[in-house]
C-alpha cells in the first residue's frame, strides 16, 4: 500500500481505479439518467442527459474528461487529489440536481401533473463513478478528510432537498405524502434498536467478563449465543410470538405493559438476542488479548481483583468492546426493518408496504433512511473509538 | 475429541429424525402443532407443502451462495495479484461501505430494479453474499507470511504455483469461514425473500403473520432455524475435519457480522 501512495514519483502507468471510474461515468452519460413516470405505478420512459440538455451533458462530459486527464497527465499529488475530490463530488451531486431540475421541466412540458421523475441506470452509474473517485481521494489523504468530504456531499444533497429542488423526484413525492409518519417511524426505529442494543450491552458485557473469568461457562454461553445469531431473523421474530402471546394471556400485568405476541415486545427481545454475540465476543476477546505482563504489573502494584478489572482490564479492553457495540448497532438498525413484519414500528413499515403495493418509490423512500442511519451510526462509533480512547486500535 | 464425538452422534441422529419427521410427515407435524397450539383450528398450511418450500429455500441459497462464493473468491484473488493490486484499497473501501447496508435493504431494492420472484431474490442474495467471501479471501491471502511466499518464489515456483500451492492452502480456513458466513446470511435473507415472491420457508411465516395463525409462523420459523443451525454445524464439522483449528472461540468466522 505504501508503494503507491507516494504519488509524486509515480511513473507513467495507468491509474486503473480512475480508469474504471471513467468507464462507469461514460456509461452514466449514455444510459437514461432518469425515467419520467405518468403516475405512481407507471413503468416510465427513460431520458438520458444527452437527449435532455446540451449544456448539462457538456458539464457532465467535462467531469468524465477530468479524471481521464488525471490518468494521462502527470501532475503533482496535491493537484491530483484536489481534482479527484472535485470531480468525484460533482459526479455524485449533479445527477440529483439534474433529475430535480431537468425532470421537473420535462414534466411541465409534457403537462403531467401527477408525473414523477425516477432515477435510472445512468444516475446510479454516475454516482458509482463519483464514489470511486471520492474513495480514491480518501485513500490519498489522511485521517478524516475523506469522511468530511462525504459529509459535505451529503449536506449538499440535503440542502437541495431543503431548497425544494428535488420535489419531483419519485421517492421525495412519497416522502411528502407521509412527512408526519416518517419522523415518527424514524424515532420508533431508533427506539427499538436502542432498547435492544442497550439491554444487550447490559447483559453481554458482564457475560463476556464472566466467561473470561470462569472457563467452565465459556463454552455453553458462546454456543448458545452464537447459535441464536445463526437463526434467520424472521424465524427468530416468529418464534417469539407464541411464547409472548401465551405469557400475556396468562399474566394480565404483562398485557398492561403492552406486551403482546406481536408488536414491539417480541421485536426488541429478538433483536436483543441478536445483538448479544458481537458484544459478548468482543468483550471476551478484548480481555483475553490483554498482555499478561500488564496484569502482572497491576498485581505487583497491589491491585485487588476488582481494581484490576475496573481500573486496568476494562479500560484497556474498551475500544474492542465498543467496536462490538458498533457491529451490534449497525446490524440491529438493519434487522429492525424486518421487525415491521411482526407488527413492530420503524422504517420497515414503509419498505414492506412498498413491496405490498408494488411501489418501487415507496421502497426506496424506506430504504434510504435505513442505510443512512446505519452508515451514520457506524461512522459515529468509528469516531468515538478513534477519538475518545487515545492510541486505540480500530478493530473492525 | 473422539470420545466426545461418539457421545454426540446419537443426539444428532435423534434430532435429525425428529426434524425430518416434522418436515416430511404431515401427520407427525400435525401432532406436534396440536400439542403446542391446542386452540388453533387450521394447523397445516395447505397451499404449499413444507418439503416443497424447503426445496425452494435451499435452491435459492445454494444457487446464490455458489455464485457469490465464486465471484467473491475470484475478485479477492484478483485484487491480491500484482496486476489487480491497484484495486485493493478501492475494493476494500467499497466492500466495507457496502457491508453497512442491511441485507434486507438490498433485497427490497432488488424489486425496483429486477421485479418480483425467484431470480431477483437470487440476485440480491448473490450481491450481498459476495462481501463476506471477498473480505475473507483478501484477509486470508494478505495474512500469509511474506517470507513463505518469498521462499516459494525462491524455489522457482511460478506465480500460479505460489498461489495454488502456498497462498490458497494457507488462506483456505479463513476463506471457508467467509463462505460459511455468507451461506448463513443467505439462509436468513432468503426467508424474507417471500415478501418479494421468491417462495421458500418465509412463505408460511408471512402467511401465518397475515392470517394471525401462530402455528403457521412456528412451522416456518422452526424449520428455517433448524436448517440454519444444521448448516452452521455442518460447516463447523467441515472446518474441524479439514483444518483442525485449535479449540477456542470461532475466530475467522467472526470477522463479519451475521444479519438479515
Amino acid at each position: 500500500m505504501d508503494t503507491d501512495s507516494g504519488a509524486t514519483v509515480e511513473s507513467w502507468r495507468l491509474d486503473k481505479p480512475v480508469a474504471l471510474a471513467v468507464i462507469f461515468g461514460a456509461a452514466g452519460i449514455l444510459l437514461p439518467l432518469f425515467t419520467i413516470r405518468e403516475h405512481r405505478l407507471d413503468g416510465g420512459t427513460g431520458l438520458s442527459v444527452l437527449s435532455a440538455s446540451v449544456p448539462y451533458s457538456v458539464l457532465l462530459a467535462v467531469c468524465i474528461l477530468v479524471p481521464a486527464v488525471i490518468i494521462l497527465v502527470r501532475t503533482n499529488a496535491k493537484i491530483r487529489a484536489g481534482l479527484l475530490a472535485g470531480t468525484g463530488s460533482v459526479l455524485i451531486v449533479l445527477p440529483w440536481l439534474l433529475a430535480g431540475i431537468l425532470g421537473s421541466r420535462e414534466l411541465l412540458e409534457l403537462e403531467l401533473d401527477l408525473g414523477r421523475v425516477a432515477p435510472a441506470g445512468g444516475f446510479w452509474f454516475l454516482t458509482l463513478s463519483g464514489m470511486i473517485l471520492v474513495s480514491e481521494f480518501s485513500r490519498r489523504v489522511q485521517g478524516w478528510t475523506g469522511t468530511l468530504l462525504v459529509a459535505a456531499i451529503l449536506l449538499c444533497v440535503f440542502a437541495m432537498f431543503r431548497l425544494g429542488l428535488l420535489e419531483d423526484i419519485a421517492f421525495i413525492r412519497e416522502y411528502r405524502v407521509r412527512e408526519q409518519r416518517f419522523l415518527s417511524e424514524v424515532i420508533a426505529h431508533l427506539r427499538i434498536a436502542a432498547m435492544a442494543v442497550g439491554s444487550a450491552v447490559l447483559v453481554g458485557v458482564p457475560a463476556g467478563i464472566v466467561s473470561y473469568r470462569y472457563r467452565v461457562v465459556r463454552k455453553p454461553v458462546f454456543s448458545v449465543v452464537s447459535g441464536l445469531q445463526t437463526i434467520p431473523s424472521l424465524a427468530l421474530f416468529g418464534l417469539m410470538i407464541a411464547p409472548l402471546a401465551f405469557l400475556s394471556q396468562r399474566y394480565p400485568f404483562l398485557r398492561q405493559l403492552g406486551i403482546r405476541g406481536v408488536g414491539n415486545a417480541p421485536a426488541i427481545i429478538a433483536l436483543f438476542l441478536y445483538s448479544l454475540l458481537p458484544i459478548l465476543r468482543n468483550t471476551y476477546t478484548s480481555l483475553s488479548v490483554i498482555d499478561p505482563a500488564v496484569i502482572e504489573a497491576g498485581k505487583g502494584m497491589g491491585m485487588t481483583q476488582k481494581q484490576l478489572l475496573f481500573m486496568l482490564e476494562i479500560p484497556v479492553a474498551l475500544p474492542i468492546i465498543l467496536s462490538g457495540i458498533r457491529v451490534a448497532s449497525v446490524q440491529t438498525i438493519g434487522n429492525t426493518t424486518v421487525a415491521a413484519l411482526i407488527g413492530a414500528g420503524g422504517l420497515g413499515n414503509f419498505v414492506f408496504q412498498g413491496l405490498g403495493q408494488a411501489s418501487p418509490d415507496l421502497i426506496v423512500m424506506g430504504v434510504i433512511p435505513i442505510v443512512v442511519l446505519a452508515i451514520v451510526i457506524d461512522r459515529v462509533f468509528a469516531f468515538f473509538i478513534g477519538r475518545v480512547i487515545p492510541g486505540a486500535r480500530n478493530v473492525e | 475429541m473422539k470420545a466426545r464425538s461418539s457421545h454426540i452422534v446419537p443426539i444428532v441422529i435423534g434430532l435429525c429424525l425428529v426434524f425430518g419427521s416434522f418436515i416430511f410427515s404431515v401427520g407427525f407435524r400435525e401432532m406436534v402443532l396440536r400439542a403446542l397450539f391446542p386452540a388453533t383450528r387450521e394447523l397445516i398450511y395447505l397451499r404449499t407443502g413444507l418439503p416443497h418450500m424447503l426445496g425452494e429455500h435451499l435452491s435459492l441459497v445454494l444457487l446464490s451462495s455458489v455464485l457469490a462464493s465464486i465471484a467473491g473468491f475470484s475478485l479477492g484473488v484478483f485484487v491480491t495479484r500484482p496486476y489487480g493490486r491497484e484495486f485493493l484499497p478501492l475494493v476494500r473501501g467499497l466492500s466495507s461501505f457496502a457491508q453497512t447496508f442491511p441485507p434486507v435493504a438490498i433485497l427490497a431494492l432488488a424489486f425496483p430494479v429486477l421485479g418480483f420472484g425467484f431470480r431477483p431474490t437470487v440476485a440480491a442474495l448473490f450481491a450481498f453474499g459476495i462481501l463476506p467471501v471477498l473480505n475473507n479471501t483478501i484477509e486470508g491471502i494478505e495474512s500469509v507470511d511474506a517470507s513463505l511466499i518469498e521462499a516459494a518464489q525462491g524455489q522457482g515456483m511460478t506465480p500460479g504455483q505460489v498461489l495454488l500451492q502456498t497462498e490458497l492452502p494457507l488462506a483456505a480456513q479463513v476463506i471457508v469461514a467467509g463462505i460459511r458466513t455468507s451461506v448463513i446470511i443467505n439462509i436468513g435473507t432468503a426467508t424474507i425473500g417471500a415478501t418479494i415472491g421468491a417462495g421458500g420457508l418465509g412463505t408460511v411465516i408471512i402467511a401465518g403473520l397475515v392470517r394471525n395463525n401462530t402455528a403457521f409462523v412456528f412451522t416456518g420459523a422452526i424449520t428455517a432455524a433448524g436448517i440454519a443451525l444444521a448448516t452452521d454445524w455442518l460447516f463447523s464439522r467441515l472446518e474441524l475435519v479439514f483444518f483442525n483449528p485449535q479449540d477456542g472461540v470461532r475466530s475467522g468466522h467472526d470477522s463479519t457480522r451475521h444479519s438479515s
